[in-house]
């Protein structure tokens, strides 16, 4: 873990260090957060006050030898002030969020590359840790290299070959990784094709090894079809060649398949449909043996839209959201086996300094019976409003949900946050929080936080 | 390692900083061609801009310019003609091709060139935007974020705020589909560093919900009382959570930490667990990896061959060949 922390960080140093060139643009955003909480931990409540760092470092514009550079870093760091965790056998460092770790200090980066960009754009190389977007990548975050090449204005290749990345630098291919497709070894691409702004098609693979043994074998294709400015339809299948191997029904072999209809007619009017398939044993890695088990699948129907009645020439800045999905258990269209999720929201902003709102969502799960035998739904109840003035701002947030079976004996539970920040200047405030309430696993619990954050831009080229 | 850690982010600060000061202490050189005195005389942009027409694209540092033969042009007014060269300082905000658009403006330069740099300016002034939406649907460009292929590299800009942009309704659960051909048009606005904000869940020590109280407006898919209720989302979404987190995120906390309650706190499920489990592992397999994954799960106590009941469902096809050589058969068969 060490020799590879030092090889990335001494790599982003590099390429900001005085002779690389100069980079036209830089962000910077540090923040320096104490937490304090409770945390149930090996049996028992246990108060934890971690001090923390992120920083992000981007810099861009940096002249290379035909192209540009671009760096981009993003890294914590932390300790426990109040207890090292109690160790227990199979947690011998205990705390942050479980991953072993070897006393009250603990870190990781999240992002740590460096980007060429060649031929005014049409040719970017990507090496070190990343996140992977396009295609059937899943956002997969990976340590290893990926491009991106524009082939005569109609055509994409992007690939990307790496190890995913795991927590703390410890588990390549371990049990215990964190990161969704586990292996040591992952290649993936994606081919597109681009026709004006009519249509998008592209073909995607998706592989992973742990050890050699395969962890993910997939071919996907997407396709975006917009016949008039105001409407987009966009499509989505992921097959799994490994399941293939293994399933005779093509449904057990689709991992998933989306349908969109999205409507962005104005700025603040927008309709979406949406329908979605997917069959969730084939999204864990293929060496875990629980994937064989299943052929369960889920199928999702919805609409949603946002209406801001300033689409309508009316002075009041008030928008309404409002979303729906229907949740089907296996069986398409079968009452027994259904779902049902809602999503109400309004937010009223009667300045550029000032904004309240009010949330409502419900949902009901397939099957009614959960994996812990309790709770099958919920319904919740938000209020939310924040205020700026003076380099003050404040916020206020309160929530309630109502469990439709007891969690733990308790059918509800109320929570609300307040923070107020204050903008000291020069791109530095200090934000101070504080969180209560009482839920089905903290009778009453309290947490707080101070941080101090740095956001800052140095803009060193001239802006037309 | 952990002075390392805490080195490495300062001496990284420091690079950048040294960065912003070694530019600022070398101002840029100014223009120096007079354009508004040149034009009021009557000199077609194209006497000295002749490569334009055939230009289909802005390059960085090239000004498109190749200078007239001075005794037929220049030297209708300056006796002796001035020495001349051209500043070449330029770097393109867009994508822009000369060649396709001079037709559609009749090589009329000044329907978009409105203000032109005069002898002494420092900075360059490029063609209004209404120059462009005059021709083009903008609004509904920016209201999908189709930046490219016009705009290179938006993020020198201030973001305005997410309720002026169309990243509306349920922006949230579909932004995946929209990136997933167009992740470069995000780029254009986004660095990694917001992405990761919510996309690095293996290596992040916070929820974004956590680090990021102040933002009540936010949509962050696991704002309140997200423990409680963690279970529920998970049944009606298993996929959704396998997308950002592997089985060992649920492992870390039902299993290591003994979450659960009751006389074993590291097994949550209720008394007739023997007996109800199969079509509840059958609906939801994805919740038993949470705790239940590999090398050798607690499954294959009672499942596994030759005399175990057989798990497999409906239109298995595995093979004998598969059975000896797959090494996630053999766990059972082996």
């Amino acid at each position: 873990m060490r020799h590879r922390l030092v090889i990335a960080l001494a790599a982003a140093a590099a390429a900001l260090a005085p002779g690389a060139g100069s980079a036209t643009e830089l962000d910077v955003y540090s923040n320096t957060q104490l937490n304090a909480a409770q945390q149930w931990q090996a049996g028992r409540n246990t108060a934890v006050v971690p001090l923390y760092e992120f920083l992000s470092l981007s810099g861009r514009g940096v002249t290379i030898p035909g192209g540009d550079l671009e760096l981009v870093v993003d890294i914590w760091g932390g300790v426990d002030l109040a207890s090292p965790a109690a160790a227990t056998a199979t947690l011998p460092g205990g705390w942050w969020n479980g991953y072993d770790n070897s006393g009250a200090w603990s870190g990781d980066l999240n992002l740590a590359y460096v980007q060429g960009s060649w031929l005014g754009g049409d040719l970017k190389v990507r090496l070190g840790r990343m996140s992977v977007g396009y295609g059937n990548s899943r956002m997969l975050q990976l340590d290893g290299g990926s491009f991106t090449a524009r082939l005569a204005s109609l055509f994409t290749l992007e690939g990307y070959v790496g190890a995913p990345t795991t927590q703390r630098f410890t588990a390549y291919g371990n049990l215990y990784s964190a990161n969704p497709t586990i292996g040591n070894l992952a290649v993936g691409g994606r081919l597109g094709f681009a026709w004006q702004q009519w249509v998008t098609f592209g073909v995607s693979t998706g592989l992973a090894w742990d050890s050699g043994t395969a962890t993910r074998e997939d071919v996907a294709a997407d396709l975006k079809f917009s016949p008039v400015s105001w409407a987009y339809l966009l499509g989505y299948v992921d097959y799994s060649l490994f399941a293939a191997s293994y399933f005779t029904g093509l449904g057990s072999q689709l991992a998933e398949g989306t349908a969109s209809a999205v409507f962005p007619v104005l700025p603040h009017l927008q309709f979406t449909a949406d329908y979605s398939y997917t069959v969730p044993a084939l999204l864990l890695p293929y060496n875990s043996i629980l994937w064989v088990f299943s052929d369960s699948t889920r199928q999702y129907v919805g609409a949603s839209a946002r209406v801001g009645l300033e689409a309508f020439h009316l002075k009041a800045p008030v928008e309404f959201d409002l979303g729906y999905r229907r949740v089907f258990e296996d069986a398409f269209v079968s009452s027994a086996t259904a779902g049902n999720k809602l999503f109400l929201g309004a937010r009223y902003r009667p300045t550029a300094a000032a904004t309240v709102g009010v949330e409502g969502a419900w949902l009901d799960v397939p099957s009614g019976e959960s994996w812990t035998g309790t709770a099958s739904g919920y319904g919740n109840a938000r209020a939310f409003g924040s205020l700026k003035g003076y380099g003050l701002t404040g916020t206020l947030d309160f929530q309630g949900y109502w469990y439709t079976q007891p969690v733990n004996g308790q059918w509800s539970s109320l929570v609300g946050y307040a923070t107020l920040g204050y903008e000291v200047g020069h791109g530095l405030s200090v934000v101070g929080a504080v969180s209560g309430g009482e839920n089905p696993f903290f009778k009453n619990y309290f947490s707080g936080l101070v941080k101090l954050v740095y956001n800052q831009s140095y803009r060193t080229r001239e802006v037309y | 390692m952990k002075t390392r850690l805490l080195i490495a982010p300062l001496l990284l600060a420091a690079a950048c900083l040294n960065q912003g000061k070694r530019a600022e202490e070398s101002p840029p050189q100014p223009y120096k061609f007079p354009h508004p005195t040149h034009i009021e005389a009557g000199v077609a942009c194209l006497e000295c801009h002749s490569p334009i027409p055939s230009s289909t694209r802005l390059q960085p540092n090239l000004i498109e310019v190749k200078l007239p033969a001075k005794s037929e042009v220049c030297g209708a007014c300056h006796d002796p003609i001035p020495a001349y060269t051209p500043v070449q300082r330029f770097e393109p905000a867009v994508n822009f091709n000369h060649a396709a658009h001079l037709p559609r403006v009749n090589s009329d330069c000044t329907k978009c060139h409105v203000k032109y740099t005069d002898n002494g300016d420092l900075a360059k002034p490029v063609p209004p935007m209404k120059a462009c939406t005059s021709c083009h649907q903008h609004s509904q460009d920016f209201a999908v974020g189709r930046c490219q292929p016009c705009h290179l590299d938006l993020k020198r800009y201030p973001l305005k705020p997410i309720a002026e942009y169309t990243h509306a309704a349920n922006f949230l659960s579909t932004h995946g589909q929209w990136a997933r051909d167009s992740i470069a048009a995000c780029a254009t606005c986004h660095d990694q560093t917001m992405c990761s904000q919510c996309h690095t869940a293996t290596t992040r020590p916070l929820p974004p919900d956590v680090q990021f109280p102040e933002k009540v407006a936010a949509q962050f898919i696991h704002r309140g009382d997200w423990l409680s209720r963690h279970a529920m989302e998970q049944q009606s979404d298993p996929a959704s959570c396998l997308k950002c987190h592997g089985p060992g995120y649920c492992q870390s906390c039902h299993s290591f930490q003994n979450i659960a309650e009751g006389p074993n706190p590291m097994n949550p499920h209720p008394g007739n667990w023997a007996v109800a489990h199969g079509p509840i592992a059958r609906g939801n397999i994805a919740s038993c990896a949470a705790c239940h994954s590999q090398p050798r799960p607690v499954c294959v106590d009672c499942h596994a061959a030759p005399n175990g009941v057989n798990p497999h469902p409906p239109g298995w096809k595995g093979s004998q060949a598969d059975m000896t050589t797959k090494s996630v058969c053999v766990v059972c068969h082996g």
